[in-house]
């Protein structure tokens, strides 16, 4: 059971929470997310988390769940 | 031979009934098993055949497919559940759509009560034989304990008088206990679990849709969600390639990096500054030669990717098509799963008999000149039919896409006898200052053997490269590095779910294709490139959850494992039947003390749905509110109508197309403004069209 600080629903989608405040898809989403980030940073030699979200946002390859954590980061950031 | 002679007509005139899987399969065994073919008689609708023997009068007959069907035993409500009560009873009793078979079960009972000798000649397999048994034992009195079995691959006369000559004594009790088995199972897990999530779904959100699921669709539906999945949370990696292009004896070639994908920026960058406009050495010039051998002959699920692959045909429509294609005598029994071609199929005759088509003929001739015809083989067996052959009959009268399936099928046969190919490849090793490593490459088919019998389906790309010697200089023009991005991986199609389904042993191949077809027609997948609906979504989430074991793909071989042992002879129908039972029985005891948890969870996507299913985007022209699709519960045709037909009296209406899977597209007709509706069929191109024009171009036409 969640307890009372914690919400009870998908911060980005709304379903049923798995992990972290995150419904399972959108968890895997932002575990490969930040997966992914190691590997772009050894790509490009240097590159911040912000850069990294906006492209991942604008890529066409980009999964629909990855972007919308994306998203999300970048709004809490703003 | 004369004392069995001598023993037929001491014993007089016998009357043996013969049953058949289909009409045509029917009308050919009398042909074959008559000097002339008498008229059709009829009997309550049946149409059989008796002619008179040797030994006695024959009377061929056949049924239509599964005439038997299990069902809850007694008649209990269709909400029920868990139900582990069974019995095998008519299907017309028991599904819609079948009535014509009482009249057909009579006309088989009454040909039944003057035979004294039976013959199952149902398609030689699981399905036949469970149809044939059922057919005797209930339709025939309990004739299954007499009756013969004639087993043949084709429908050719010769074929099929062979097979009545040699019909065993007895069914095949291995392949029928299997069948029933294999019934049954589906029947328990079909039943119980879609009762489960319809019951609980229409308890928790009021609505009523039928979600079903079963022993095989539950797993390959999780093929395909889990895909999207992969797709919605990937993340697109960066990586590398070098492209370069060298002039070469005034031609410009590409050249290829050793590295196929760089994966830093960097250094790709160092490698194009570094190699750009620089002068590149030929070190070494490679030529092999390979040899390559026919692929294998078609067993039903080759046969039905290569169709998918060459001539855009879904696996069930591919399916269909040879079934009539064997109805005709022109090919196979196509249900196989071996890549075989045993002598006994007669290989000279069959070329013999196709080399009397102009379109094949000097192909064949090829083939008959070889000293020995020896096919090639594939690994994979089946001990009831070899793999897809023609029969040597040429077709009179086909449709453009069976010719197409047709000719797929005798080219590969040919290519099986065909010589290997040979193939030389070509690699040249350039270096730019000793560091930079780039390859050329060129293949060429320097004897094409077997490809050009299996031409258009075959075809390979041929790329020279110009002559070079090594220690030959060449300059590099441009080389750049061209940035990446890793792709998702495909949705899957209906031929690269049904090879997984086949891959991970669910499913037989006689209802692969139809559990596919499924998935679309019970609204879990759209498009050919198929996206998992909501729904399906979230039937496969709660199948999960409350019981995972129901999804998982080695749970479900596992049981097919089992059913496959009661057809070699080494498991019981009743020892397997209870073990599946006893599995299923804690599953369904969960869900229903679940029922609750289960229908709010299912609740939304149902709701959804049913208004998705229904609700149209463009309000009524007439009246202004809300339109919906719905069916006439008279004549079951589907057509729009306003929401208002009941509270403001409201008459507007529009029809639908009838045949097809019908969607409503996100696009608005360009004349009229309406929303357009695609129409899916399989094999051919999504039908747009408009209703409201539709209705337009009608009443002009009338007018006119
Ligand atoms: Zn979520």
């Amino acid at each position: 059971m969640a307890s009372k600080e914690q919400p009870s629903s998908c911060s980005v989608c709304g379903e049923m929470i798995e992990k972290n405040s995150l419904c399972r898809l959108h968890h895997l989403a932002k575990e490969r997310l930040t997966q992914g980030y190691e590997l772009w940073r050894v790509a490009y030699g240097s590159l911040s988390y912000t850069d990294y979200l906006h492209s991942l946002i604008a890529l066409p390859e980009t999964g629909e769940a990855v972007a919308a954590v994306a998203r999300q980061i970048l709004q809490k950031k703003e | 031979m004369h004392a069995r002679s001598f023993k037929r007509r001491s014993e007089g005139m016998t009357r043996t009934l013969i049953i058949c899987e289909k009409p045509d399969a029917a009308r050919r065994l009398a042909e074959a098993l008559a000097d002339r073919l008498p008229p059709a008689r009829k009997r309550h609708g049946l149409r059989y055949f008796e002619l008179s023997a040797a030994d006695g009068i024959i009377v061929v007959c056949p049924v239509l497919g599964h005439l038997y069907t299990v069902d809850a035993r007694g008649s209990r409500s269709r909400r029920e559940y868990p139900v582990w009560d069974f019995e095998w009873k008519p299907k017309y009793q028991v599904e819609r759509g079948f009535e014509r078979q009482e009249g057909l079960l009579r006309a088989i009972h009454e040909l039944a009560q003057k035979a004294d000798r039976f013959i199952d000649a149902c398609d030689y397999d699981i399905e036949g034989s469970v149809i044939g048994y059922m057919t005797l034992k209930y339709a025939c009195g309990g004739a299954d304990i007499k009756a013969g079995r004639m087993r043949f691959s084709t429908l050719t006369k010769s074929d099929l008088k062979e097979a009545y000559i040699n019909a065993s004594a007895q069914l095949d009790h291995n392949l029928v206990q299997a069948g029933i088995c294999r019934h049954e199972i589906d029947w328990l897990y079909g039943v119980n679990l879609s009762r489960a999530l319809t019951e609980s779904a229409r308890k928790s959100s009021g609505e009523y849709l039928n979600i079903s699921t079963g022993r095989v669709q539950g797993p390959t539906l999780k093929f395909v969600t889990e895909r999207e999945v992969q797709i919605s949370t990937h993340v697109p990696i960066p990586y590398w390639t070098i492209t370069a292009q060298a002039d070469i004896d005034e031609r410009t070639v590409p050249l290829e990096y050793s590295k196929k994908r760089l994966e830093k920026k960097i250094e790709a960058e160092d490698v194009a500054a570094n190699t750009r406009n620089r002068t590149g050495r030929v070190e070494r010039i490679e030529e092999r030669h390979v040899s390559i051998k026919p692929p294998p002959p078609f067993d039903l699920s080759e046969l039905q990717s290569e169709s998918y692959r060459h001539l855009h045909l879904g696996p069930s429509q591919t399916l269909r098509i040879l079934e009539r294609l064997y109805l005709q005598a022109l090919i196979s029994y196509p249900r196989t799963g071996s890549q075989k071609l045993p002598a006994s199929i007669g290989y000279e005759a069959i070329l013999k008999g196709l080399q009397k088509s102009a379109g094949y003929r000097d192909l064949v001739s090829e083939l008959l000149s070889q000293p020995v015809l020896r096919p090639v083989e594939g690994g994979k067996a089946d001990p009831a039919h070899p793999a897809v052959y023609p029969t040597g009959r040429l077709p009179r009268r086909l449709s453009t896409i069976e010719s197409r399936v047709y000719d797929l099928v005798v080219r590969r046969f040919m290519a099986a006898f065909a010589p290997a190919a040979e193939r030389a490849i070509q690699r040249a090793t350039v270096t730019v200052s000793g560091r930079y490593v780039f390859y050329l490459r060129g293949s060429a088919t320097v004897c094409p053997g077997w490809m050009r019998f299996y031409q258009p389906y075959g075809v390979v790309s041929e790329t020279s490269i110009p002559h070079l010697r090594e220690g030959q200089e060449i300059l590099f023009k441009e080389v750049s590095a061209v940035q990446h991005f890793s792709a998702p991986p495909p949705r899957y199609n209906p031929g690269s779910l049904l090879r997984m389904m086949e891959h991970n042993g669910i499913g037989t191949k006689a209802t692969r294709s139809g559990i596919i077809d499924l998935l679309y027609k019970r609204g879990y997948v759209a498009g050919e490139a198929m996206r998992p609906t909501l729904l399906a979504t979230k039937v496969i989430e709660v199948l999960e959850k409350y019981c995972p074991k129901i999804v998982d793909v080695s749970f479900t071989r596992d049981l097919e494992v089992k059913m496959d042992r009661i057809e070699a002879g080494e498991a019981t129908h009743d020892g397997v039947l209870s073990e599946a039972v006893k599995q299923l029985r804690p599953v369904m005891e969960r869900l229903k003390s679940d029922e609750e948890m289960l229908g709010r969870d299912l609740r939304i996507a149902v709701r959804q749905l049913v208004m998705e299913k229904s609700m149209i985007k463009v309000p009524c022209p007439s009246c202004g509110l809300a339109l919906r699709v719905v069916r006439s519960a008279k004549t079951r045709k589907r057509f729009i109508e306003c929401s208002g037909s009941s509270t403001h009296q409201c008459r507007f209406t529009l029809p639908l197309p009838q045949l097809g899977r019908l969607e409503p597209l996100e696009k608005f007709c360009e004349r009229c403004g309406f929303q357009l509706f695609a129409t899916w069929r399989w094999g051919k191109r999504p039908l747009v069209s408009c209703p409201k024009c539709y209705v337009e171009g009608l009443r002009r036409t009338k007018s006119n």
